[in-house]
């Protein structure tokens, strides 16, 4: 009885634990949606916020995973969407695409450390780019410069390496009973 | 929390199905992008309050950051502003002195004097409006104003030397016959061997001195001057000699002939005698190059004229006569 009882107690901590990292999550995505669609007139909003949100899935995906995060990516995606230019439903997709990825291969590219994670979310984020430029090819009937995908690339993989550090740092606010 | 295959199903069905709606969105915008366009403009709209409360920071912190550069710029503008009001002051005080110094040098010159006013003044000064410069036309037209009336035959000088004489006047313009012109002949002296010749213009920067007496030949580097006498005004610098070869003495003239803009003009109590005007005579090479004999001495068209002297009793030529003749005003 005291070991069911304490099982219960500890589901509701992993439970309690998932939906405030499930609302985090996606009371970031919509933060990143609004804030960088802000008419700010910073050079690269648009890349900057592709970069953030496909760095935070993959981060959160592979290292912070729960049965709730694929809604609030898909409601996250749907409220990015919203304030975003280019094709739509692309980072939508691409969204959903990364965390398919990520919690695929989580237990491997853990095992493989940040490094192999790293490459794989380098290969993983080529696809968003190349899809968004095919579209955009086709909207004008014509072959655009990669240039501004090489740029977003970069870019994204740039963010990956602050949000990195940004989630590390912290870390603690959001680790559950498992963690001890 | 859920069970084993409640979480199997979960990630099989959810993810694929929300791939799939991502997709269709995907379509549905290639498809129909102006409605997606509208829906996005309408929540872009709807959120104007909030991106004015997001951005207000930034444009407060943009706002400070003009004042501020404002109020520092605002010592370095107050003291480039004194820096030159300094300058126009300096600028004020040259432009006055300069109107002073222009106004004194103009009543030196007797600048636009009416002779009525001044009876006792017998020169004038004008602005060169014209050079008539040809291959063999050497003159400058004078402006001197319409209360100036002078004579032909008056010396012109600048402020180094005489430049020439008025062969004809008009109504506010006279010309000018530079002493380098083929037509110039001035009566001149030389200050220390005393010797008198002629200065004759052949059309080069250099007029030559002619008809000197052989025992008083011109000193290298003698003051030149004019010869006063009937027609001409006298001790006027001329240049001073120099030879350019052996028995082939030329005057360095005194007076810049190709920078003329100042001219001031001596109109002599004495009988004046005009010379002949440019243009109305004929080109003679000087005495000293006539070595195969054919010499002609150039007819000044002031003098009677040679060839109608034995038609001088006859009519119109006698009329023809007397204008050519008439000695000038």
């Amino acid at each position: 009885m005291s070991i069911r009882t304490g099982l219960n107690v500890l589901n509701r901590l992993n439970l309690r634990r998932n939906l405030s990292q499930t609302v985090f999550l996606l009371f970031f995505l919509v933060l990143l949606g609004v804030i960088l669609s802000a008419p700010f007139g910073f050079l690269f909003q648009g890349e900057l916020q592709t970069g953030l949100v496909l760095s935070t899935i993959w981060y959160w995906a592979l290292y912070k995973p729960n049965p709730f995060q694929l809604p609030a990516i898909f409601l996250g995606g749907l409220v990015i969407e919203l304030f975003r230019d280019g094709p739509p439903g692309v980072l939508l997709l691409w969204m959903l695409a990364t965390y398919g990825v990520a919690n695929f291969w989580r237990s491997g590219l853990a095992q493989g450390g940040f490094l192999h994670s790293l490459l794989a979310f380098c290969i993983t984020i080529l696809g968003e780019g190349l899809i968004e430029w095919s579209l955009m090819s086709l909207r004008a009937l014509t072959l655009l410069s990669p240039l501004p995908l090489v740029f977003q690339y970069v870019l994204t993989l740039a963010a990956y390496f602050v949000l990195y550090g940004f989630f590390l740092w912290g870390r603690g606010d959001f680790e559950g009973p498992d963690h001890l | 929390m859920l069970s084993i295959q409640a979480r199997q199903l979960y990630a099989g069905l959810v993810l694929p199905a929300m791939i799939f709606l991502a997709i269709g969105l995907v379509l549905f915008g290639q498809v129909w992008p102006q409605n997606v366009a509208r829906l996005r403009l309408t929540v872009v709209g709807e959120m104007t309050p909030l991106y004015n409360v997001l951005t207000w920071p930034q444009h407060k912190i943009t706002s400070w950051m003009l004042d501020f550069h404002g109020v520092t710029d605002l010592a370095a503008e107050n003291t480039r502003l004194r820096e030159e009001n300094r300058k126009l002051q300096h600028w004020y005080h040259t432009a006055s002195s300069l109107e002073d110094e222009n106004r004194h040098l103009k009543a030196m010159l007797h600048w636009g004097v009416a002779p009525a006013l001044r009876p006792d003044l017998n020169y004038a000064s004008g602005h060169v409006v014209r050079d008539d410069i040809g291959p063999y036309l050497r003159a400058v037209l004078l402006d001197i104003g319409t209360e100036t009336r002078l004579r032909a035959g008056s010396v012109a000088v600048d402020e180094a030397g005489l430049v020439g004489r008025v062969s004809e006047t008009g109504a506010h313009i006279v010309r000018i016959l530079l002493i380098t012109d083929a037509a110039s002949r001035i009566p001149v002296s030389m200050s220390e061997s005393g010797a008198d010749a002629m200065m004759v213009g052949d059309s080069t920067p250099l007029p030559r001195l002619m008809y000197y007496q052989q025992e008083h030949q011109p000193i290298e580097g003698e003051k030149v001057e004019t010869r006063g006498q009937t027609g001409i005004t006298g001790n006027v610098p001329v240049g001073y000699v120099h030879y350019l070869a052996p028995g082939r003495p030329v005057v360095m003239l005194d007076a810049d002939l190709a920078h003329l803009d100042i001219v001031r003009i001596f109109d002599s109590t004495n009988q004046l005698e005009a010379p002949p005007a440019e243009g109305r005579v004929r080109e003679r090479a000087p005495l000293g190059d006539n070595r195969a004999g054919s010499f002609d001495a150039i007819t000044p068209m002031s003098m009677p004229i040679t060839g109608l002297r034995g038609l001088q009793n006859i009519w119109p030529f006698s009329k023809l006569g007397e204008e050519k003749g008439s000695p000038g005003p």
